[in-house]
């Protein structure tokens, strides 16, 4: 499909099912945490035109076309993002999700190495509810799919600043440039594991008070 | 709508044998009764399966499933090895209580022109066959009929543009998913399709508590809420069974008029029709509490399962419909509180 063909095609789909999807999917979501504590907040988003272009001339390493159907290959479209406090408050709000989602993808995203310091965060591709996603939409209209994201406050932080200044513009780093990456990468996960830890205990010990 | 493959399979059980017998195979040609009787079982797939399910993620989490890529290298390639595999996987699960059965594949486009691709297993049935010839009537015993009409009988339905995306979800059609026999129950959607519902369990016992407190709340008359609430409480009988909101109406005789105020206080009417596990202690979360409210301004209030424990009804006044109700027990708390 032609870049054109496809921006156009992306254009309408977004304005007629893709946006009004993702406002009903935040609602939703948001209706099982109304009783839920350290929660920050809950967004959700549609992946703009640009990116979706950007993303859909993607190549894999030998060259050849990544999403050779990009409409229906590209899940993320919809994107739903839960931001808590702590790394426990991610794990029990994973489970709250898969109780009433069903999920194509679940994973946890970390950097490879053990000694590498990056991405942190809970993804997982969950199927769009059947009382959102009406059966008069086609396979082809609209994906069956939407991601959603699970981060702590410094997990959040840290993709969003990375993404601002090393993601979007592209750049190849320079060395000190990419230990200073890590760097902040290490700081945010080393104060998520610490506030985690406090929490635990003082949550816990004026809950028994 | 047009069939461009079929191949079928007999699968005899295999489940946990180390040399199962054999399975054996043919290509049905695309003309002649059985092609015909097929292609009514093509064409009405949407109608006849009618549970939602979707492939189970790898143990990883990730969109990876071995019975997905099975079906979908049958589509790509149609014929006698591709759908081996199917056919050995099922023959795999298969114990003697599922019975010798008869593997359909069959492959084509539908209506719209998208890919359609149907599973269908026919159970063996005994049977007697009765034939007459000249003044004679012949009568035999058969072991082997495979009938759609079966209670066994067992399809499913995948669609799409994108085989490996848009076949990732189905349609199933089984109507053992609620034998007491856990292996029966998990033959065809779990074990065999290596699928889950599309609905979890909480999720579809939510949208009816939802939907049913909602209802209860609205400005309906006291004896149409007296229904609904009774509904409320006959369905925990339903736990952990598959069903659909609309199979409870019916069998717990909700009537017309009230299943259609209840369907309408669901987000979409087509919820109704869909299927989920029934969890009660789920369903309940919205429905813990009945409430009664009499005219002298006294407010009743138990858990919905107990609230027929909790107080003794007695009809006083027929004319006036005048009750009293009594209750015993020891105090355990009083409360103040400014609002119902």
């Amino acid at each position: 499909m032609k870049s054109s063909t496809l921006r156009a095609t992306y254009d309408s789909r977004c304005q007629e099912y893709l946006d009004p999807i993702s406002t009903d999917l935040v609602k939703k979501v948001s209706s099982y945490f109304i009783e839920e504590s350290r929660i920050d907040r809950i967004t959700s988003r549609v992946k703009s035109i640009d990116s979706f272009l950007k993303k859909a001339e993607k190549a894999n390493l030998d060259g050849s076309v990544k999403y050779k159907d990009p409409l229906n290959e590209i899940q993320d479209q919809i994107g739903v993002r839960i931001i808590c406090f702590y790394k426990d408050d991610a794990i029990r709000i994973q489970q709250i999700i898969k109780d009433y989602f069903t999920s194509a993808e679940e994973i946890i995203k970390e950097p490879d190495g053990d000694y590498e310091f990056g991405y942190f965060g809970i993804h997982m591709i969950l199927t769009i509810p059947s009382d959102i996603r009406s059966k008069n939409i086609t396979k082809d209209d609209c994906p069956e799919t939407f991601e959603l994201q699970i981060k702590t406050l410094y997990q959040h932080a840290w993709a969003e600043a990375n993404h601002d200044i090393v993601y979007k513009p592209g750049k190849e780093l320079t060395k000190d440039q990419k230990r200073k990456v890590a760097f902040t990468a290490a700081q945010s996960w080393g104060a998520d594991e610490i506030f985690n830890e406090l929490a635990k205990s003082l949550i816990s010990t004026s809950n028994k008070n | 709508m047009n069939i461009s493959n079929i191949q079928s399979f007999l699968v005899p059980p295999g489940k946990g044998m180390a040399t199962p017998p054999d399975v054996i195979g043919t290509e049905i040609p695309t003309t002649g009764r059985l092609f015909n009787m097929l292609q009514k079982i093509f064409t009405e797939g949407e109608n006849e399966c009618n549970i939602p399910i979707m492939f189970k993620k790898s143990d990883e989490g990730l969109q990876q499933n071995d019975v997905h890529e099975m079906l979908i290298n049958f589509f790509e390639t149609p014929k006698q090895s591709t759908g081996m595999a199917i056919a050995k996987h099922l023959r795999s699960f298969t114990t003697n209580k599922s019975k010798l059965g008869l593997l359909f594949l069959i492959s084509g486009k539908n209506e719209q022109g998208d890919d359609k691709f149907i599973v269908s297993r026919f159970p063996a049935e005994e049977g007697v066959i009765a034939d007459t010839d000249q003044a004679h009537l012949k009568v035999e015993f058969i072991e082997r009929i495979f009938m759609k009409s079966s209670r066994l009988y067992k399809a499913a339905l995948y669609y799409g543009t994108n085989l490996r995306l848009h076949f990732w979800y189905g349609y199933a059609t089984d109507k053992q998913v609620n034998s007491s026999a856990n292996d029966i129950a998990q033959y065809w959607i779990h074990d065999f399709l290596s699928s889950d519902y599309r609905t979890t369990s909480k999720e579809g016992s939510r949208r009816l508590g939802i939907a049913l407190k909602a209802v209860t709340n609205s400005d309906l008359s006291i004896s149409d809420k007296q229904k609904l609430i009774s509904f409320g409480v006959l369905v925990s009988g339903y736990d952990k069974q598959i069903i659909t909101i609309e199979r409870m109406m019916n069998e717990l005789n909700l009537g017309t008029e009230m299943k259609q105020v209840l369907i309408s206080h669901l987000s979409d009417p087509d919820l109704a029709k869909e299927t989920f596990e029934f969890n009660s202690d789920e369903f309940f979360k919205y429905v813990s509490y009945k409430l009664i409210e009499l005219d002298n301004k006294a407010i009743l209030m138990a858990p919905s399962k107990e609230f027929k424990n909790c107080f003794h009804k007695e009809l006083i006044d027929e004319y006036e419909r005048k009750y009293r109700f009594t209750s015993e027990g020891s105090i355990i708390d009083e409360k103040l509180r400014a609002r119902k």
